[in-house]
Protein backbone atom coordinates (compact mmCIF):
# COMPACT_ATOMS: atom_id res chain seq x y z
CA UNK A 1 0.00 0.00 0.00
CA UNK A 2 2.98 2.29 -1.14
CA UNK A 3 0.46 5.16 -2.39
CA UNK A 4 -1.32 5.34 1.38
CA UNK A 5 1.95 5.27 3.00
CA UNK A 6 2.66 8.15 0.50
CA UNK A 7 -0.46 9.84 1.27
CA UNK A 8 -0.13 9.21 5.32
CA UNK A 9 3.59 11.08 4.92
CA UNK A 10 1.86 13.92 3.25
CA UNK A 11 -0.97 14.67 5.80
CA UNK A 12 1.17 14.24 8.25
CA UNK A 13 3.81 17.13 6.66
CA UNK A 14 0.66 19.38 5.49
CA UNK A 15 -1.69 19.18 8.13
CA UNK A 16 -0.13 17.89 11.20
CA UNK A 17 -1.82 18.44 14.28
CA UNK A 18 -4.39 19.71 12.12
CA UNK A 19 -5.38 16.70 10.74
CA UNK A 20 -8.20 15.10 13.62
CA UNK A 21 -10.11 18.48 13.49
CA UNK A 22 -10.14 19.03 9.83
CA UNK A 23 -11.63 14.92 9.98
CA UNK A 24 -14.18 16.25 12.45
CA UNK A 25 -15.07 19.33 10.53
CA UNK A 26 -15.88 17.33 7.30
CA UNK A 27 -17.72 15.01 9.08
CA UNK A 28 -19.73 18.06 10.94
CA UNK A 29 -20.21 20.14 7.77
CA UNK A 30 -21.42 16.29 5.63
CA UNK A 31 -23.80 15.40 8.82
CA UNK A 32 -25.45 19.14 8.62
CA UNK A 33 -25.88 19.20 4.75
CA UNK A 34 -27.16 16.27 4.57
CA UNK A 35 -29.91 17.04 7.62
CA UNK A 36 -30.70 20.20 5.89
CA UNK A 37 -34.31 21.14 6.10
CA UNK A 38 -34.30 21.75 2.23
CA UNK A 39 -33.56 17.81 1.61
CA UNK A 40 -30.60 18.39 -0.44
CA UNK A 41 -29.23 15.46 0.12
CA UNK A 42 -28.97 13.87 -2.97
CA UNK A 43 -27.46 16.71 -4.32
CA UNK A 44 -24.87 16.45 -1.58
CA UNK A 45 -23.69 13.10 -2.91
CA UNK A 46 -23.33 14.36 -6.19
CA UNK A 47 -21.31 17.00 -5.54
CA UNK A 48 -18.94 14.76 -3.08
CA UNK A 49 -18.73 12.66 -5.88
CA UNK A 50 -17.99 14.96 -8.52
CA UNK A 51 -15.47 16.36 -6.10
CA UNK A 52 -13.82 12.69 -5.84
CA UNK A 53 -13.86 12.84 -9.77
CA UNK A 54 -12.16 16.32 -10.56
CA UNK A 55 -9.58 15.11 -8.17
CA UNK A 56 -9.16 12.15 -9.57
CA UNK A 57 -9.05 13.49 -13.34
CA UNK A 58 -6.43 16.05 -12.06
CA UNK A 59 -4.10 14.06 -10.32
CA UNK A 60 -0.74 14.11 -11.60
CA UNK A 61 0.53 10.72 -10.33
CA UNK A 62 -1.39 8.07 -12.22
CA UNK A 63 0.96 7.49 -15.00
CA UNK A 64 3.41 6.86 -12.10
CA UNK A 65 1.30 5.15 -9.83
CA UNK A 66 0.43 2.70 -12.42
CA UNK A 67 4.14 2.31 -13.39
CA UNK A 68 5.85 1.93 -10.34
CA UNK A 69 3.23 0.27 -7.45
CA UNK A 70 1.69 -2.76 -7.79
CA UNK A 71 -2.34 -3.29 -8.22
CA UNK A 72 -2.13 0.37 -8.57
CA UNK A 73 -5.59 0.58 -9.05
CA UNK A 74 -6.51 -0.95 -6.12
CA UNK A 75 -4.26 1.05 -3.93
CA UNK A 76 -6.51 3.98 -5.86
CA UNK A 77 -9.80 2.75 -5.14
CA UNK A 78 -9.04 1.92 -1.51
CA UNK A 79 -7.13 5.54 -0.89
CA UNK A 80 -10.87 7.06 -2.13
CA UNK A 81 -12.64 4.94 -0.14
CA UNK A 82 -10.42 5.82 3.12
CA UNK A 83 -11.29 9.14 2.65
CA UNK A 84 -14.36 9.23 1.99
CA UNK A 85 -14.93 7.63 5.11
CA UNK A 86 -15.33 11.15 7.20
CA UNK A 87 -18.34 12.29 4.88
CA UNK A 88 -19.95 9.43 4.28
CA UNK A 89 -19.99 8.03 7.97
CA UNK A 90 -22.08 10.69 9.50
CA UNK A 91 -24.59 10.20 6.53
CA UNK A 92 -25.73 6.94 8.63
CA UNK A 93 -27.16 8.92 11.30
CA UNK A 94 -29.58 10.67 9.00
CA UNK A 95 -32.44 10.00 6.67
CA UNK A 96 -30.42 9.54 3.77
CA UNK A 97 -28.76 6.30 5.13
CA UNK A 98 -28.72 4.99 2.09
CA UNK A 99 -26.19 7.96 0.26
CA UNK A 100 -23.52 6.11 2.33
CA UNK A 101 -23.89 3.06 -0.35
CA UNK A 102 -24.75 4.96 -2.97
CA UNK A 103 -21.61 7.42 -2.51
CA UNK A 104 -19.23 4.85 -2.06
CA UNK A 105 -20.56 2.47 -5.29
CA UNK A 106 -19.64 6.17 -7.24
CA UNK A 107 -16.58 6.85 -6.14
CA UNK A 108 -15.84 3.15 -6.31
CA UNK A 109 -15.88 3.33 -10.35
CA UNK A 110 -14.06 6.53 -10.62
CA UNK A 111 -10.98 4.49 -11.39
CA UNK A 112 -12.07 2.78 -13.63
CA UNK A 113 -13.04 5.81 -15.34
CA UNK A 114 -10.95 6.28 -18.43
CA UNK A 115 -9.53 10.28 -17.69
CA UNK A 116 -6.32 9.83 -19.89
CA UNK A 117 -8.60 10.04 -23.36
CA UNK A 118 -7.52 13.08 -24.95
CA UNK A 119 -10.84 15.28 -27.23
CA UNK A 120 -9.18 17.15 -30.37
CA UNK A 121 -11.78 18.83 -30.98
CA UNK A 122 -10.56 22.72 -31.45
CA UNK A 123 -14.23 24.43 -31.93
CA UNK A 124 -12.48 27.22 -32.97
CA UNK A 125 -15.60 29.33 -32.80
CA UNK A 126 -14.74 29.27 -29.11
CA UNK A 127 -11.87 31.53 -30.04
CA UNK A 128 -14.00 33.73 -31.96
CA UNK A 129 -16.38 34.07 -29.31
CA UNK A 130 -14.17 34.57 -26.24
CA UNK A 131 -10.97 36.75 -28.29
CA UNK A 132 -7.61 36.38 -26.12
CA UNK A 133 -9.69 34.96 -23.14
CA UNK A 134 -7.28 31.87 -22.84
CA UNK A 135 -9.08 31.27 -19.54
CA UNK A 136 -12.45 31.01 -20.80
CA UNK A 137 -11.25 29.06 -24.62
CA UNK A 138 -9.58 26.40 -22.48
CA UNK A 139 -11.75 26.06 -19.88
CA UNK A 140 -14.92 25.70 -22.47
CA UNK A 141 -12.96 23.73 -24.57
CA UNK A 142 -12.13 21.26 -22.32
CA UNK A 143 -15.46 21.03 -20.73
CA UNK A 144 -17.80 21.74 -23.84
CA UNK A 145 -19.96 18.18 -23.50
CA UNK A 146 -20.95 18.79 -19.94
CA UNK A 147 -21.51 22.72 -20.29
CA UNK A 148 -23.79 22.45 -23.08
CA UNK A 149 -26.04 19.55 -21.73
CA UNK A 150 -25.93 21.65 -18.13
CA UNK A 151 -26.94 24.92 -19.55
CA UNK A 152 -29.53 23.07 -22.14
CA UNK A 153 -31.40 21.15 -18.95
CA UNK A 154 -31.23 24.38 -17.14
CA UNK A 155 -33.10 26.11 -19.74
CA UNK A 156 -35.32 23.68 -20.05
CA UNK A 157 -36.18 23.08 -16.40
CA UNK A 158 -36.15 26.48 -15.99
CA UNK A 159 -40.13 27.45 -15.08
CA UNK A 160 -39.58 25.07 -12.55
CA UNK A 161 -38.76 24.85 -8.98
CA UNK A 162 -35.74 24.08 -7.67
CA UNK A 163 -34.09 21.50 -10.42
CA UNK A 164 -33.04 24.31 -12.96
CA UNK A 165 -30.85 25.89 -10.67
CA UNK A 166 -28.83 22.52 -9.10
CA UNK A 167 -28.06 22.36 -12.91
CA UNK A 168 -27.26 26.01 -13.01
CA UNK A 169 -25.16 25.83 -9.99
CA UNK A 170 -22.97 22.46 -11.36
CA UNK A 171 -23.06 24.50 -14.58
CA UNK A 172 -21.03 27.10 -12.31
CA UNK A 173 -18.92 24.82 -10.49
CA UNK A 174 -17.75 23.92 -13.59
CA UNK A 175 -16.89 27.36 -14.32
CA UNK A 176 -15.13 27.95 -11.75
CA UNK A 177 -13.00 24.98 -12.21
CA UNK A 178 -11.30 26.67 -14.65
CA UNK A 179 -9.23 28.69 -12.39
CA UNK A 180 -7.84 25.24 -10.79
CA UNK A 181 -4.84 25.73 -13.83
CA UNK A 182 -1.68 28.21 -13.25
CA UNK A 183 -0.55 30.32 -16.56
CA UNK A 184 3.17 30.87 -17.32
CA UNK A 185 4.28 34.03 -15.43
CA UNK A 186 4.81 35.19 -19.04
CA UNK A 187 1.37 34.88 -19.94
CA UNK A 188 -0.12 36.86 -17.08
CA UNK A 189 2.78 39.56 -17.90
CA UNK A 190 1.31 39.88 -21.65
CA UNK A 191 -1.35 41.95 -19.90
CA UNK A 192 0.44 44.71 -19.30
CA UNK A 193 -1.37 45.16 -16.54
CA UNK A 194 -1.25 46.60 -12.86
CA UNK A 195 -2.13 43.85 -10.45
CA UNK A 196 -5.15 45.89 -9.19
CA UNK A 197 -6.30 46.16 -13.16
CA UNK A 198 -5.12 42.52 -13.65
CA UNK A 199 -7.45 41.31 -10.76
CA UNK A 200 -10.16 43.84 -12.04
CA UNK A 201 -10.11 43.15 -15.50
CA UNK A 202 -10.44 39.36 -14.68
CA UNK A 203 -13.19 39.83 -12.20
CA UNK A 204 -15.65 42.00 -14.52
CA UNK A 205 -14.70 39.71 -17.74
CA UNK A 206 -15.88 36.52 -15.57
CA UNK A 207 -18.89 38.38 -13.58
CA UNK A 208 -20.35 39.36 -17.25
CA UNK A 209 -20.43 36.18 -19.17
CA UNK A 210 -21.34 34.12 -15.98
CA UNK A 211 -24.10 36.63 -15.22
CA UNK A 212 -25.18 36.48 -18.73
CA UNK A 213 -25.60 32.77 -19.13
CA UNK A 214 -27.19 32.80 -15.64
CA UNK A 215 -29.99 35.64 -16.18
CA UNK A 216 -32.02 33.95 -19.06
CA UNK A 217 -32.55 30.75 -16.18
CA UNK A 218 -32.79 33.06 -13.33
CA UNK A 219 -35.42 35.27 -15.55
CA UNK A 220 -37.53 32.55 -16.43
CA UNK A 221 -37.58 31.14 -13.23
CA UNK A 222 -38.62 34.07 -11.36
CA UNK A 223 -41.23 35.17 -14.25
CA UNK A 224 -43.11 31.42 -13.27
CA UNK A 225 -42.05 31.02 -9.24
CA UNK A 226 -42.30 34.84 -8.37
CA UNK A 227 -41.73 33.66 -4.81
CA UNK A 228 -38.52 32.61 -5.58
CA UNK A 229 -37.56 36.06 -6.24
CA UNK A 230 -35.23 37.04 -3.49
CA UNK A 231 -33.50 33.33 -3.77
CA UNK A 232 -32.78 33.55 -7.07
CA UNK A 233 -30.79 36.96 -7.04
CA UNK A 234 -29.25 35.48 -4.15
CA UNK A 235 -28.03 32.66 -6.02
CA UNK A 236 -26.69 35.09 -8.76
CA UNK A 237 -25.02 37.59 -6.15
CA UNK A 238 -23.41 33.90 -4.14
CA UNK A 239 -22.36 32.72 -7.40
CA UNK A 240 -20.85 35.61 -8.25
CA UNK A 241 -19.15 35.94 -5.30
CA UNK A 242 -17.73 32.83 -5.63
CA UNK A 243 -16.17 33.17 -9.10
CA UNK A 244 -14.75 36.13 -7.60
CA UNK A 245 -13.17 34.54 -4.68
CA UNK A 246 -12.16 31.43 -6.84
CA UNK A 247 -10.27 33.50 -9.28
CA UNK A 248 -8.64 36.13 -6.06
CA UNK A 249 -7.98 32.51 -4.28
CA UNK A 250 -5.74 31.39 -7.65
CA UNK A 251 -3.27 34.58 -7.81
CA UNK A 252 -3.15 34.45 -3.91
CA UNK A 253 -1.64 31.39 -4.26
CA UNK A 254 0.13 31.72 -7.67
CA UNK A 255 3.29 30.87 -7.51
CA UNK A 256 6.05 31.02 -10.47
CA UNK A 257 6.24 27.63 -11.85
CA UNK A 258 3.93 26.29 -9.71
CA UNK A 259 1.32 24.08 -11.34
CA UNK A 260 -2.29 24.26 -10.07
CA UNK A 261 -3.62 25.77 -6.48
CA UNK A 262 -4.52 23.90 -3.57
CA UNK A 263 -7.96 25.62 -3.05
CA UNK A 264 -10.09 22.39 -2.74
CA UNK A 265 -11.27 22.88 0.95
CA UNK A 266 -12.37 26.41 0.55
CA UNK A 267 -13.96 25.82 -2.54
CA UNK A 268 -16.25 22.80 -0.56
CA UNK A 269 -17.23 25.30 2.09
CA UNK A 270 -18.09 27.79 -0.23
CA UNK A 271 -19.99 25.24 -2.19
CA UNK A 272 -21.59 24.20 1.13
CA UNK A 273 -22.61 28.34 1.73
CA UNK A 274 -25.34 28.23 -0.66
CA UNK A 275 -27.06 25.62 1.06
CA UNK A 276 -26.14 26.55 4.15
CA UNK A 277 -26.97 30.03 4.92
CA UNK A 278 -24.79 30.43 7.78
CA UNK A 279 -21.50 29.28 5.91
CA UNK A 280 -22.09 32.17 3.17
CA UNK A 281 -20.08 34.72 5.21
CA UNK A 282 -17.04 32.68 5.25
CA UNK A 283 -16.91 33.15 1.41
CA UNK A 284 -17.24 36.72 1.46
CA UNK A 285 -14.30 36.72 4.23
CA UNK A 286 -12.18 34.55 1.80
CA UNK A 287 -12.45 36.77 -0.88
CA UNK A 288 -11.77 40.07 0.85
CA UNK A 289 -8.75 37.94 2.21
CA UNK A 290 -7.78 36.38 -0.87
CA UNK A 291 -7.77 40.26 -3.36
CA UNK A 292 -5.82 41.89 -0.87
CA UNK A 293 -2.85 38.80 -1.03
CA UNK A 294 -3.34 38.23 -4.51
CA UNK A 295 -2.96 41.95 -5.74
CA UNK A 296 0.23 41.57 -3.16
CA UNK A 297 1.27 38.35 -4.73
CA UNK A 298 1.05 39.72 -8.08
CA UNK A 299 3.52 42.43 -7.58
CA UNK A 300 6.34 40.07 -7.55
CA UNK A 301 5.42 39.22 -11.59
CA UNK A 302 3.34 42.44 -12.59
CA UNK A 303 4.44 46.29 -12.23
CA UNK A 304 2.90 47.95 -9.78
CA UNK A 305 2.51 51.07 -12.00
CA UNK A 306 2.85 52.11 -15.64
CA UNK A 307 5.68 54.47 -16.33
CA UNK B 1 24.35 50.14 -17.29
CA UNK B 2 22.77 47.20 -14.87
CA UNK B 3 24.32 47.74 -11.08
CA UNK B 4 23.83 44.94 -8.59
CA UNK B 5 24.46 46.28 -5.16
CA UNK B 6 24.87 44.47 -1.99
CA UNK B 7 22.81 41.60 -3.11
CA UNK B 8 21.55 38.36 -0.82
CA UNK B 9 19.31 35.78 -1.07
CA UNK B 10 18.52 32.70 0.99
CA UNK B 11 16.19 29.90 0.50
CA UNK B 12 15.12 28.70 4.11
CA UNK B 13 17.78 30.70 6.10
CA UNK B 14 20.38 28.82 3.42
CA UNK B 15 22.21 31.63 1.56
CA UNK B 16 22.00 30.92 -2.02
CA UNK B 17 23.30 34.50 -3.14
CA UNK B 18 25.70 36.47 -0.70
CA UNK B 19 27.03 40.55 -1.07
CA UNK B 20 27.14 39.91 -4.81
CA UNK B 21 28.18 43.66 -6.31
CA UNK B 22 28.25 43.50 -9.97
CA UNK B 23 27.46 45.55 -13.06
CA UNK B 24 26.12 44.75 -16.27
CA UNK B 25 27.31 47.09 -19.37
CA UNK B 26 23.55 47.49 -21.29
CA UNK B 27 23.69 46.06 -25.09
CA UNK B 28 25.49 43.44 -24.80
CA UNK B 29 25.29 39.61 -24.62
CA UNK B 30 26.07 38.45 -20.96
CA UNK B 31 26.80 34.82 -20.54
CA UNK B 32 26.23 33.11 -16.87
CA UNK B 33 28.11 30.59 -15.88
CA UNK B 34 28.37 27.90 -12.71
CA UNK B 35 28.26 24.46 -11.60
CA UNK B 36 25.41 23.11 -10.87
CA UNK B 37 22.70 24.67 -7.58
CA UNK B 38 25.52 27.97 -8.26
CA UNK B 39 22.15 30.09 -8.04
CA UNK B 40 22.45 31.19 -11.70
CA UNK B 41 18.50 30.60 -11.92
CA UNK B 42 18.00 32.26 -8.44
CA UNK B 43 19.56 34.84 -9.90
CA UNK B 44 17.70 35.54 -13.03
CA UNK B 45 14.25 34.94 -11.28
CA UNK B 46 15.39 37.97 -8.73
CA UNK B 47 16.48 40.13 -11.30
CA UNK B 48 13.23 39.64 -13.36
CA UNK B 49 11.78 40.40 -9.67
CA UNK B 50 9.82 37.33 -9.13
CA UNK B 51 11.80 36.71 -6.45
CA UNK B 52 12.48 39.29 -3.82
CA UNK B 53 16.09 39.52 -2.51
CA UNK B 54 16.72 39.61 1.49
CA UNK B 55 19.30 42.84 0.90
CA UNK B 56 20.36 44.78 -1.77
CA UNK B 57 19.13 46.20 -4.90
CA UNK B 58 19.13 45.97 -8.61
CA UNK B 59 18.96 49.03 -10.84
CA UNK B 60 18.74 50.01 -14.70
CA UNK B 61 20.62 53.29 -15.29
CA UNK B 62 20.02 54.14 -11.31
CA UNK B 63 16.25 53.59 -11.67
CA UNK B 64 14.42 50.13 -10.73
CA UNK B 65 14.14 47.61 -13.18
CA UNK B 66 10.73 47.15 -14.48
CA UNK B 67 9.20 43.68 -14.86
CA UNK B 68 7.76 44.85 -18.24
CA UNK B 69 11.11 45.51 -19.78
CA UNK B 70 11.76 42.40 -19.46
CA UNK B 71 11.37 38.93 -21.64
CA UNK B 72 12.21 35.69 -19.78
CA UNK B 73 12.50 32.50 -21.52
CA UNK B 74 13.07 29.95 -18.74
CA UNK B 75 14.28 26.63 -18.45
CA UNK B 76 10.85 24.94 -18.47
CA UNK B 77 7.97 27.05 -18.75
CA UNK B 78 4.35 25.18 -18.71
CA UNK B 79 1.52 26.53 -21.07
CA UNK B 80 -2.29 26.47 -20.20
CA UNK B 81 -4.22 23.43 -21.75
CA UNK B 82 -6.40 22.76 -24.87
CA UNK B 83 -4.88 26.07 -26.46
CA UNK B 84 -3.31 25.71 -29.79
CA UNK B 85 -0.28 27.67 -30.09
CA UNK B 86 -1.97 30.62 -32.66
CA UNK B 87 -3.99 30.77 -29.36
CA UNK B 88 -0.96 31.24 -27.36
CA UNK B 89 0.67 33.58 -29.36
CA UNK B 90 -2.42 35.53 -29.76
CA UNK B 91 -1.93 36.15 -25.51
CA UNK B 92 1.13 38.61 -26.43
CA UNK B 93 1.15 41.95 -27.93
CA UNK B 94 2.99 42.75 -30.49
CA UNK B 95 5.24 45.32 -29.91
CA UNK B 96 8.14 44.34 -32.20
CA UNK B 97 6.64 45.58 -35.23
CA UNK B 98 9.19 43.50 -37.33
CA UNK B 99 7.99 40.40 -36.01
CA UNK B 100 6.31 37.88 -38.04
CA UNK B 101 4.69 34.84 -36.53
CA UNK B 102 4.43 32.90 -39.88
CA UNK B 103 8.04 32.85 -40.60
CA UNK B 104 9.43 32.28 -37.63
CA UNK B 105 7.04 28.88 -36.83
CA UNK B 106 8.18 27.66 -40.18
CA UNK B 107 11.69 28.63 -39.29
CA UNK B 108 11.44 26.79 -36.06
CA UNK B 109 9.04 24.14 -37.58
CA UNK B 110 6.47 24.69 -35.15
CA UNK B 111 2.28 23.64 -36.44
CA UNK B 112 0.81 26.51 -34.88
CA UNK B 113 -3.03 25.23 -35.12
CA UNK B 114 -1.45 22.22 -33.30
CA UNK B 115 -2.66 21.87 -28.92
CA UNK B 116 0.58 22.70 -27.30
CA UNK B 117 -0.48 19.79 -25.29
CA UNK B 118 0.30 17.73 -27.99
CA UNK B 119 3.64 19.56 -28.64
CA UNK B 120 7.32 17.82 -27.44
CA UNK B 121 9.52 19.61 -24.90
CA UNK B 122 11.53 21.20 -27.32
CA UNK B 123 8.68 22.32 -29.33
CA UNK B 124 7.84 24.08 -26.30
CA UNK B 125 10.86 25.93 -25.38
CA UNK B 126 10.82 26.99 -29.05
CA UNK B 127 6.74 28.23 -28.79
CA UNK B 128 7.81 30.42 -25.52
CA UNK B 129 10.78 32.29 -27.61
CA UNK B 130 8.75 32.70 -30.61
CA UNK B 131 6.27 34.26 -27.91
CA UNK B 132 9.28 36.76 -26.46
CA UNK B 133 10.30 37.43 -29.36
CA UNK B 134 6.96 39.20 -30.24
CA UNK B 135 7.32 41.48 -27.86
CA UNK B 136 9.81 44.65 -27.83
CA UNK B 137 11.61 44.11 -24.37
CA UNK B 138 14.93 46.22 -23.88
CA UNK B 139 16.04 42.61 -21.54
CA UNK B 140 16.44 39.17 -22.83
CA UNK B 141 16.83 36.55 -19.93
CA UNK B 142 17.63 32.90 -21.31
CA UNK B 143 17.58 30.59 -18.41
CA UNK B 144 19.21 27.19 -20.25
CA UNK B 145 18.17 28.07 -24.00
CA UNK B 146 19.78 25.31 -25.75
CA UNK B 147 18.22 22.56 -23.71
CA UNK B 148 16.22 20.42 -25.70
CA UNK B 149 16.49 22.04 -29.05
CA UNK B 150 17.89 20.14 -31.98
CA UNK B 151 20.99 21.17 -33.66
CA UNK B 152 18.89 23.56 -36.08
CA UNK B 153 17.15 25.41 -33.47
CA UNK B 154 20.14 25.62 -31.41
CA UNK B 155 21.91 27.21 -34.22
CA UNK B 156 19.20 29.34 -35.28
CA UNK B 157 18.49 30.26 -31.42
CA UNK B 158 22.13 31.47 -31.74
CA UNK B 159 21.07 33.68 -34.54
CA UNK B 160 18.28 35.33 -33.03
CA UNK B 161 20.61 36.26 -29.98
CA UNK B 162 22.99 37.70 -32.15
CA UNK B 163 20.38 39.96 -34.02
CA UNK B 164 18.77 40.86 -30.72
CA UNK B 165 22.00 41.96 -29.55
CA UNK B 166 22.50 43.95 -33.22
CA UNK B 167 19.35 45.59 -32.23
CA UNK B 168 20.87 47.09 -28.57
CA UNK B 169 18.81 44.45 -26.25
CA UNK B 170 20.79 43.41 -23.31
CA UNK B 171 20.41 39.70 -23.30
CA UNK B 172 21.69 37.27 -20.10
CA UNK B 173 22.38 33.64 -21.01
CA UNK B 174 22.80 30.66 -18.67
CA UNK B 175 24.31 28.15 -19.77
CA UNK B 176 25.40 24.27 -19.13
CA UNK B 177 27.18 24.01 -21.90
CA UNK B 178 29.98 26.54 -22.23
CA UNK B 179 30.66 26.43 -25.74
CA UNK B 180 28.00 28.28 -27.58
CA UNK B 181 28.20 31.08 -25.01
CA UNK B 182 32.03 31.52 -26.06
CA UNK B 183 30.19 32.38 -29.56
CA UNK B 184 27.33 34.88 -28.57
CA UNK B 185 28.58 36.38 -25.72
CA UNK B 186 30.53 39.66 -25.12
CA UNK B 187 31.49 39.18 -21.24
CA UNK B 188 30.89 35.68 -19.02
CA UNK B 189 30.38 36.38 -15.72
CA UNK B 190 31.42 33.25 -13.33
CA UNK B 191 28.33 32.47 -10.30
CA UNK B 192 30.66 30.60 -7.63
CA UNK B 193 30.22 30.49 -3.38
CA UNK B 194 27.46 32.81 -3.96
CA UNK B 195 28.75 35.59 -5.80
CA UNK B 196 30.18 36.69 -8.88
CA UNK B 197 33.84 35.96 -8.66
CA UNK B 198 35.44 37.11 -12.11
CA UNK B 199 34.26 38.68 -15.49
CA UNK B 200 35.67 37.66 -18.21
CA UNK B 201 36.14 39.61 -21.81
CA UNK B 202 35.83 37.68 -25.41
CA UNK B 203 40.13 37.64 -25.35
CA UNK B 204 40.07 36.06 -21.67
CA UNK B 205 37.56 33.04 -23.14
CA UNK B 206 40.30 30.90 -23.08
CA UNK B 207 40.78 30.57 -19.33
CA UNK B 208 37.61 30.15 -18.50
CA UNK B 209 37.14 26.39 -18.76
CA UNK B 210 40.36 25.99 -16.53
CA UNK B 211 38.55 28.78 -13.81
CA UNK B 212 35.03 26.99 -13.62
CA UNK B 213 36.07 22.94 -13.52
CA UNK B 214 39.61 23.49 -12.44
CA UNK B 215 38.78 22.62 -8.79
CA UNK B 216 35.73 20.43 -10.04
CA UNK B 217 37.75 18.77 -12.56
CA UNK B 218 40.51 18.23 -9.47
CA UNK B 219 38.28 16.29 -7.39
CA UNK B 220 36.39 14.42 -9.55
CA UNK B 221 39.66 12.74 -10.66
CA UNK B 222 41.00 12.18 -7.55
CA UNK B 223 37.69 10.53 -6.46
CA UNK B 224 37.19 8.50 -9.10
CA UNK B 225 40.64 6.77 -9.26
CA UNK B 226 39.75 5.81 -6.06
CA UNK B 227 36.31 4.66 -6.65
CA UNK B 228 37.60 2.91 -9.74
Amino acid sequence: MQLLKIRFYQLKRDLGILFSPILALASCISFFAFNHPEKVGLYVVAIIAYLFYSFHKNRGDLAFAYKHFNSAKTQIITEYQLFLLPFSVPVLFTEYWYSFFALHALVFLIPFADTTRKIQFKFLFITKCFRNDYIFISGIRKNLFVLVPLILIALALSPLKLFPLVALFIFNAVVFSFYEVNESVQMIQASNKTPKQFISSLLSSAAVKLAIVNAPVLIINTAFNFDLFLFNFYFLIYNLLMLATVIVLKYADYQYKKQGNSIQIKLIIMILGLFIPYLSPLTLIFYVQSRAEAIKNLNNYLDDRHS
Amino acid sequence: MIAIHNLSFSYNEKPVLQNVNISFEEHLTHGIVGLNGSGKTTFFNILSGFLTADEGSITLNGVTIKKNDIAYIDAESFFYPKLTALEFLSVFPKTNLNYNEVELANIFDLPLDEFIDSYSTGMKKKLLIISQLKQDKKIFILDEPFNGLDMESNKTLQMIIELLNKKQKTIFIASHIIEPLYTICQKIHHLKNKHFTKSYSSNEFNQLDAEVFGDFNENLKNTLSKSL
